[in-house]
């Protein structure tokens, strides 16, 4: 193979702050906000931006006090303060739970991204072979590290962006009385709906993983807040939109209520302009999906001191394709992403914890 | 064969000895050895007027022999004895180029770099000056670079005459040039002009090492360079800026660019570069900045559509064709409906006769040029949609194509984006929308991930950098071009003072 250097090879995984917002962002944005709205409001009602609101605080908390932790440690990331922290056995079981939750989440991301894809556009194409042909990016980039993969997530803002700007296209349709009465749902949905509303925050625990490559730590802090209120902002335009324009009855039945709102607009000379805004949603998809198995081949690269990055790269992506497969539908699908989600609150859980813990077992805190 | 034997026993004289011998005979009779088959060595034995013998060597036909005997010979021949020391000679020489060497290896190297050589029986050292005259082509406007307001000169082959046009232009002592060796049997002289107080200097270095690293025994075209010294050798785009134009090379070198220039090619390499900077043409600084954005957005809009166009009407018509306007759907369809194939076999049998023409109208003179185009034009404009082999469609998707492709500056990117059309072609054929976006999310990140000595390739759109936009899509004002662009990684980033 041609050998292929460049300054990108040597610090391929340093990152500025503010890489790490996009980084957030990315994981945060793209699938989640797919079923997000409609699943809120089967619990709360039109009342479900309220919960989002309420969610974007408490997993605010929540990073605050990981990125308290992080900073405690200075220079480690998780997996190095498991060890430190809870004793060399229980420090790698922990660091093994942290691998298969990422690369779980990163496959259960691949095959929602493949169902979308299929039910979308293609629906005749052999889901394996389509599989192995939208990872080929996100191979590609994760071969180049985390600096690239930032690089590359900085297009998302212009997505986003024309996201709102196609929302801004139908707001005659917008109805605010299907927002009204505020907190009409009662207490108690409301409150209900914050587990789920947390699913969509989930993403912020990476931060944990990549910690030690950010160059600038002194902002991290400051811009992985900002990527989560950002996150808040754009889920609660959508959800509020999605609510104000088909009333809480209509979302409830919808599938996915984002790319529904895009066919309710009529383009002039193009037909179908849905087709687009779902394409123009695939690499928000897709980026959402490349950070966990980035997160989780970056970790097995670090638990196992990899040398042969490129053999391990590329076995690691066909059996992320092949375990993409073993959910038999979407409904089966479905059942994993919910315990993937309890899974993925526990671990937010078990950062606090380990905060807590380190004022109990003072080792390593604050050594480089 | 004569040459790589001169090269062994050349190799094997340094090795034994490298001193020239007191013997005037003996020298000959080594250098005979080191020529041996080369007629175009002169060797004319001459007597001082003391009856020493001395003997003037040089290659026929790259010495301006004119000017050898009257400012070289004649102030040698009338010198006197006692005069015949290294020092008073070079003083009493009237050409300027004047040097002594006493080691064997170097008067080889300067014969054949058109010296002029003087042995003198009875001293152990060599005469050389340097009165070279090669037969190089006049100035004339680069043909692949045409422009409208600006100097119509080109570079020329030999590099002497390249660094002079760059001195003529840049009237400044910090113009620097880096003379390397390059090519092991061919002996090419490459230089790397930067300017002093504006480049930085570590990119020099790697530059610097870069192609003293390269290790092959002959560069050609400066391409070979190129391909040497590049960083991503998995990337179809360039990564170092070829031309043709010295107000080019200016430009880049006023933005703390680095000049690589190579003898025995008129090509010079500019880096490190942009992505964008493939798609900048003199032009749109010297005219009206409104203008000049407009052209620029044009061009942009030219790369997308050669590459996205044919890969959306493959997509649209095979897989989406709902995505069509009804009033479009019907003539579409109706036009499609008389073409036995599938709309990717269409594509390609249109899109590869369209790249053949191509390629045979830059080999043939002008004269059959013309008959090409009438042959072209008629067969694949007419006769194609009547026999029923392609749509009426898709001829004008793939003119539109060819004209968008025709307008990009830079000849290295206009092949860069046909290779990356292809691969649209095929993509979008097997996996429709899916194939168009997955294709362009791949070349998103390649160019994300992509560096120009070291420098990220598509700079100032990301890794964003908001004060170098204003030279990308639109040409903002001159005056408000104070700043030089950040991809150079220049060392005083304002123009002017």
């Amino acid at each position: 193979m041609i050998e292929e250097v460049g300054r990108m090879l040597d610090h391929k995984h340093q990152i500025t702050s503010r890489q790490l917002f996009v980084f957030i962002i990315a994981v945060q944005i793209g699938i989640g906000i797919l079923t997000l709205p409609s699943i809120l409001v089967q619990i709360a009602g039109h009342d479900a931006w309220i919960s989002i609101i309420m969610g974007g605080i408490i997993s605010s908390f929540i990073l605050v006090i990981i990125m308290l932790l992080l900073k405690r440690y200075k220079d480690k990331s998780i997996l190095e303060i498991n060890s430190v922290l809870y004793g060399k056995h229980i420090g790698g079981i922990l660091n093994i739970l942290i691998i298969v939750y990422s690369f779980v989440a990163a496959i259960l991301g691949i095959r929602i991204f493949t169902n979308v894809i299929k039910v979308s556009t293609l629906k005749l194409t052999p889901p394996t072979v389509l599989t192995f042909f939208i990872l080929i990016p996100t191979i590609y980039l994760i071969w180049y590290g985390l600096k690239a993969i930032c690089r590359f997530v900085n297009i998302l803002l212009v997505i986003y962006s024309l996201v709102i700007i196609f929302l801004l296209l139908i707001y005659k349709d917008f109805r605010f009385t299907f927002l009204m009465p505020v907190g009409g749902s009662g207490i108690k949905p409301i409150t209900m709906a914050i587990i789920p509303s947390l699913f969509g925050f989930l993403g912020i625990e990476l931060v944990a993983i990549i910690y030690p490559n950010i160059t600038d730590k002194e902002n991290a802090m400051k811009y992985a807040l900002a990527a989560n209120l950002f996150t808040m902002v754009f889920f609660l335009i959508v959800t509020i939109f999605t609510t104000g324009f088909y009333g809480e009855v209509m979302l409830k039945q919808l599938e996915y209520p984002l790319f529904s709102i895009s066919r309710s607009y009529k383009a002039p000379i193009v037909e179908r302009i849905d087709l687009f805004f779902v394409a123009f949603w695939f690499p928000a998809m897709a980026s959402s999906l490349r950070n966990y198995l980035f997160s989780s081949f970056y970790s097995i690269n670090e638990v196992f001191n990899i040398k042969k990055r490129g053999k391990v790269l590329f076995i690691f992506y066909i059996v992320a394709v092949l375990v993409s497969r073993i959910p038999k539908d979407q409904a089966h699908t479905n059942q994993f992403l919910e315990i993937l989600n309890l899974l993925g609150i526990g671990i937010m859980g078990y950062l606090c914890i380990s905060y807590l813990f380190s004022f109990v077992n003072k080792r390593g805190v604050g050594i480089k | 064969m004569g040459k790589r034997n001169r090269e062994k026993t050349e190799s094997g004289m340094i090795n034994n000895e490298n001193e020239i011998s007191k013997s005037l005979k003996e020298s000959l009779l080594r250098i005979e050895e080191a020529f041996k088959d080369c007629p175009d060595l002169i060797k004319r034995k001459v007597f001082l007027n003391n009856s020493t013998e001395g003997c003037i060597l040089y290659l026929k036909g790259i010495v301006n022999i004119d000017l050898v005997q009257r400012d070289f010979i004649n102030p040698i021949l009338s010198l006197k004895e006692e005069n015949l020391t290294d020092i008073t000679i070079l003083g009493s020489v009237s050409a300027s180029n004047v040097d002594c060497y006493y080691d064997f290896s170097s008067i080889i190297t300067d014969i054949l770099s058109g010296f002029a050589v003087f042995l003198i029986d009875g001293r152990p050292f060599a005469v050389v000056c340097k009165l070279d005259k090669y037969e190089i082509r006049s100035i004339q406007e680069p043909e692949t670079e045409k422009n409208v307001r600006g100097p119509h000169e080109g570079f020329r082959e030999t590099i002497e005459s390249n660094m002079a046009t760059l001195r003529r232009k840049i009237k400044n002592n910090n113009l620097k040039f880096k003379l390397i060796k390059v090519g092991t049997t061919m002996n090419q002289t490459v230089s790397i002009a930067y300017i002093e107080d504006i480049a930085d200097m570590n990119l020099l270095e790697e530059l610097n090492n870069k192609i003293e690293g390269i290790n092959y025994d002959g560069l050609i075209p400066i391409g070979y360079i190129e391909q040497f010294i590049t960083d991503f050798k998995l990337s179809p785009f360039p990564q170092y800026l070829a031309t043709e134009r010295p107000d080019k090379a200016v430009a880049g070198l006023l933005e703390g660019r680095f000049v690589i220039m190579q003898e025995g090619t008129p090509v010079v390499l500019i880096a490190p570069v942009s992505f964008f900077s493939f798609f900048q043409a003199l032009d749109d600084y010297s005219t009206n900045w409104m203008a000049g954005s407009l052209i620029r957005t044009i061009r942009l809009l030219g790369a997308m559509l050669a590459i996205f166009l044919p890969a959306l009407y493959i997509a649209i018509t095979s897989f989406h064709y709902f995505m069509v306007p009804l009033d479009l759907l019907v003539p579409l369809a109706e036009s499609r409906a008389k073409v036995p194939f599938s709309p990717i076999v269409e594509a390609l049998i249109l899109e590869v006769t369209l790249e053949m023409l191509r390629e045979a109208s830059i080999r043939l003179p002008t004269y059959i040029g013309i008959s090409i185009g009438v042959v072209g034009g008629l067969v694949i404009g007419q006769a194609a949609v009547a026999a029923g082999i392609v749509s009426d469609l898709f001829i004008i998707i793939v003119a539109v194509t060819a004209i968008a492709s025709f307008i990009i500056p830079s000849y290295d990117m206009g092949l860069a984006i046909r290779f990356i059309r292809f691969i649209f072609i095929l993509s979008s054929a097997v996996f429709g929308i899916v194939g168009v976006v997955v294709s362009t999310i791949m070349l998103i990140a390649h160019l994300v991930v992509l560096e120009s000595l070291g420098q990220p390739y598509f700079q100032p759109v990301v890794p964003l950098r908001i004060k170098d936009l204003k030279d990308v899509m639109v040409r903002v004002p001159l005056e408000l071009l104070r700043k030089r662009p950040d991809q150079g990684n220049p060392n005083n980033d304002r123009r002017g003072r």
